[in-house]
């Protein structure tokens, strides 16, 4: 090799890698930006104990205080059984799952012991059983389609939904099949009313408070279970206004994003008196290599939506978690194929008297 | 004696043609390997280039979705073609033949830096390679880049010697 060609290898090289670093590092300075808070932190958890579930398609389907329940997206059909005491897992089959009228490929388990449900909002459907005997069947004449639905008692529930004539998502309480509108609509439409509105519903185990989170804006809106709005708070950082760009397809039928969103929320988790939110944004008062190398968690009062503090917990293979539940002592944390077991502390939010 | 001589002589002349074939044999293969390289890569960037001029729409939404390219997601989409499509062009004409070799592998360097950088940042990223190319993993991805990356230079490598043919003297007789 002459070494004319080999010099001109090597600065055909650098041109190309040099052009994508360019834009890597414009970007990583965009991201190290301030985003006009600060957090209250403490100490990182305790790590207990790490599950490999060996497959990244688990979600987590409900817990109570010795079990946590997983769903499986590959095999919806599938309960996982995580046992919290020696923290081993069984699975079960949902008993002929074939001849159920759900789609499975679209449906969800949700699992508030000691009830199980199955929740199809594209059919619609939603079937239910005793955890117990695991034979679920429809609740009767099941008609309205959903984005999201929680149970709040054995046959009603709160879903998020969308509502044609005022075009935006909407909160609605269903119970014995019959749908109780609210008004005036709960969540506040910003933009086109699907995307800037979108978020998610919680509820602590006994289902008196819910939470719905956004996940493009700084809120969160707590109601009890038959809707009635308690207060909306503002998460600690700055984003009131959802910053989407929305981009319709050629033949206008679907609408995606035209730029990145700026997530603020990524999950949340409700206990009886502490709402954790994981929140996808960097302090000005966190280090921004620490920052990239964990996840954070911040702590709100349940109460009244003031911000307490916030933890840490790593990144597991550079991933942060998905998901994420609080059950007595223990927070449970599900990244793509692993559990992770903290225990809380006193000041994190595990009840005082345990 | 003269059976023997004439073994010898056959034996000789053996040698001589398997000799000349061994020069000859490695420029013909190394001519037909150029030629499948360069072919592959006409092949590749026409097929990319033309699926997202055709889909031009498509393809700029996903730019804009990139974190590294939203801001430029207007312009990239039709320099991101227009590039592969002029390098198809210098490859096609051997004039410029080195040079599109050149070109394809600093392509191919960039196209495989944007991949494993894209993949560091979290999020939704789709790809916006056009056509089947579209349904790859990521890590299939890269290893599919690479190994053009790894053609580009075995192009380059063979281009090198002048088509002139030296006889090459072994060192095996």
């Amino acid at each position: 090799m002459k070494k004319n060609s080999a010099i001109l290898l090597f600065i055909c090289f650098a041109a190309g890698v040099g052009i994508v670093l360019a834009l890597y590092y414009k970007e990583a300075k965009r991201l190290e930006t301030p985003n006009g808070f600060s957090r209250r932190l403490t100490s990182s958890l305790p790590k207990i104990k790490k599950i490999d579930l060996k497959y990244p398609h688990y979600y987590i389907a409900g817990f109570d205080s010795l079990t946590l329940y997983l769903g499986s997206y590959a095999a919806p059909a599938l309960i996982n059984r995580l046992d919290l005491r020696d923290l081993t897992l069984i699975q079960q089959r949902i008993e002929q799952a074939e001849t159920l009228p759900v789609n499975w490929r679209q449906s969800t388990l949700d699992i508030r012991p000691p009830f199980l449900y199955l929740m199809d909002g594209a059919t619609p459907n939603i079937l239910f059983s005793r955890l117990s005997s695991v034979q679920p069947i429809p609740i009767n004449e099941w008609r309205h389609g959903f984005y999201h639905a929680i149970p709040v008692s054995e046959t009603s529930f709160i879903v998020c939904d969308y509502d044609t004539l005022l075009q935006t998502r909407t909160l609605n309480k269903i119970a014995e099949g019959a749908k109780q509108k609210t008004i005036p609509p709960i969540l506040q439409k910003q933009y086109d009313g699907i995307f800037c509105t979108d978020g998610r519903l919680y509820a602590n185990q006994t289902a008196k408070d819910i939470i719905y989170l956004y996940y493009y804006r700084n809120q969160f809106i707590c109601m009890d279970s038959a809707l009635r709005i308690k207060y909306t708070a503002n998460a600690i950082d700055t984003n009131s206004m959802a910053k989407i760009k929305l981009e319709e397809s050629q033949q206008g039928t679907a609408t995606t994003f035209g730029a990145p969103p700026r997530i603020v929320n990524r999950a949340g988790c409700l206990t009886e008196d502490i709402f954790y939110i994981l929140s996808n944004l960097r302090a000005d008062n966190e280090i921004p290599d620490q920052f990239r190398e964990n996840c954070v968690i911040d702590r709100y009062d349940l109460k009244t939506g003031r911000y307490l503090s916030s933890f840490y917990l790593p990144r597991i293979n550079n991933k942060c978690l998905n998901s994420f539940i609080v059950s007595g002592k223990l927070l449970i944390a599900l990244y793509e194929q692993d559990l992770q077991v903290f225990e809380l502390g006193a000041e994190d939010g595990a009840p005082a008297h345990q | 004696m003269f059976k023997i001589d004439s073994g010898l002589f056959k034996h000789m002349r053996n040698l001589v043609s398997q000799n000349n074939r061994d020069d000859l044999t490695p420029i013909i293969m190394k001519e037909n390997l150029l030629n499948l390289i360069v072919n592959l890569f006409i092949l590749l960037f026409l097929y990319t280039a033309i699926s997202k001029i055709l889909d031009h729409h498509e393809f700029r939404i996903q730019l804009g979705q990139s974190p590294l390219l939203s801001s430029f997601s207007d312009y990239a989409a039709w320099l991101v073609p227009a590039i592969e499509l002029m390098v198809s062009l210098m490859l096609i004409f051997k004039r410029s033949r080195l040079a599109g070799l050149y070109a394809s592998f600093a392509l191919m360097t960039m196209f495989s830096a944007y991949i494993i950088s894209i993949t560091r940042f979290t999020g939704f990223i789709p790809c916006s390679c056009g056509g089947v190319l579209q349904n790859m993993s990521w890590n299939t991805h890269l290893i599919f880049n690479l190994s053009f990356i790894t053609l580009g230079f075995i192009g380059i490598l063979l281009y090198e010697p002048p088509r002139i043919h030296k006889p090459v003297v072994s060192n095996n007789l």
